[in-house]
């Protein structure tokens, strides 16, 4: 008997390109815009978001830091996990890869979902680059869901 | 592998951009009345606003703006200098405090920020800075200082429920935000830094030194 994940990565068809490209462009996007918060944090300059009201609100709240690391810097390596996932999956082929970003992604979603719960109920305050990355998180949800839709769409046709 | 080569330096070069752009100062406009200097530079006012605390008289020509952070030690240092300068100069300096709560190494200094600012909706604003200053040690240490917060708000007397409203209002957070923006607009880089008439000094290493610099910027008395 085969380990599951593998006889499951056999299972999962390759995607079309558009979304493989997506998956890429959203997970850097949203390295990016994680990088930039945990920067701000460490270097402990205020955001620069003054058309916006509750930056300061929300990076300054004990909710936007887990064990003394602030958020920007979980948010940065998940991104970066998917990221690198997708080229390991581009490089080699191997659907593992491709099934690892997939798995990722209902964590990061959850976590958007609770953060932004954070912000709109608890804390009042809305912080854009948080919202950027909720957006970023949730679109790699559905990409990964298209995955499985795709695949399954292959094996039956 | 030229892939992964291409991936690895493209990371990297992002970060680094990323970090310099984090770096760099900030461009927005901000919401404290800027002037405009002979050169074009919009830079944010020095010069006492509405929204502003000011012990002393607002019409003294000698002005010292404090950007601060009550949950630092060195703010903390400085608090009975300035208090002193106050007792001794009277109507002839104007002290500013602004906040510059620097929440990524200070846990609870925004909070005892809009602990303040909340106070100073029932007029006790400068009760409670010194209060804050005074128990820094006792709040800081604590997981959730609200508690003693709210005791020192029982202490000044204050109307409790209107504080803690107060505490969390929008109004509040939006006189910090002010704060913060026009402190990041000046580039400051710790707490605390003191503007004398609109020019960053150098923070003095004791009283003396610090009543010297100001008696110099007041000049002669009549």
């Amino acid at each position: 008997m085969e380990p599951s994940g593998h006889s499951f990565s056999m299972k999962l068809a390759p995607p079309p390109k558009w979304i493989i490209g997506l998956f890429l462009l959203i997970s850097f996007m949203g390295f990016g815009d994680s990088t930039y918060l945990a920067a701000k944090h460490y270097l402990g300059t205020p955001l620069n978001c003054s058309v916006f009201t509750g930056c300061e609100d929300v990076t300054s709240s004990p909710y936007a830091t887990i064990l003394g690391v602030p958020l920007g810097v979980y948010g940065g390596a998940y991104y970066l996990g998917i990221f690198l996932f997708v080229i390991g999956f581009i490089d080699t082929k191997n659907n593992i890869f491709l099934l690892a970003a997939v798995i990722m992604t209902p964590f990061g979603f959850a976590a958007s979902v609770w953060f932004v719960y954070l912000q709109y109920f608890v804390l009042q305050a809305i912080c854009p680059y948080c919202m950027v990355s909720a957006g970023a998180s949730t679109l790699l949800l559905v990409l990964g869901l298209l995955v499985f839709i795709n695949s399954g769409k292959r094996e039956s046709t | 592998m030229a892939l992964w080569s291409v991936v690895l330096i493209g990371l990297i070069a992002t970060t680094f951009f990323i970090v310099w752009f984090a770096a760099s100062p900030p461009s927005s406009p901000s919401p404290k009345p800027v002037q405009t200097e002979p050169s074009g530079i919009i830079k944010p006012s020095l010069g006492i606003g509405p929204g502003d605390w000011v012990e002393g008289s607002r019409e003294a020509r000698t002005v010292l703006v404090e950007y601060s952070d009550f949950q630092c030690p060195a703010c903390r240092a400085y608090a009975p200098l300035v208090k002193q300068l106050h007792t001794e100069l009277g109507d002839q300096l104007a002290i500013v405090y602004r906040h510059f709560p620097l929440s990524n190494i200070h846990q609870h200094a925004q909070m005892a920020a809009q602990v303040a600012e909340a106070a100073g909706l029932q007029g006790k604003f400068w009760d409670m800075h010194d209060l804050m200053f005074n128990h820094q040690e006792e709040w800081s240490k604590e997981e959730n200082p609200m508690d003693l917060f709210l005791k020192y708000a029982e202490e000044l007397s204050l109307d409790l429920e209107k504080f803690q409203k107060d505490l969390h209002s929008q109004q509040v957070k939006q006189a910090i935000r002010e704060n913060v923006q026009s402190g990041a607009l000046l580039i400051i880089e710790g707490t605390p830094t003191f503007f004398l008439n609109e020019i960053k000094i150098q923070n003095p290493q004791s009283y003396g030194a610090f009543r010297t610099l100001i008696l110099n910027e007041i000049g002669p008395t009549p």
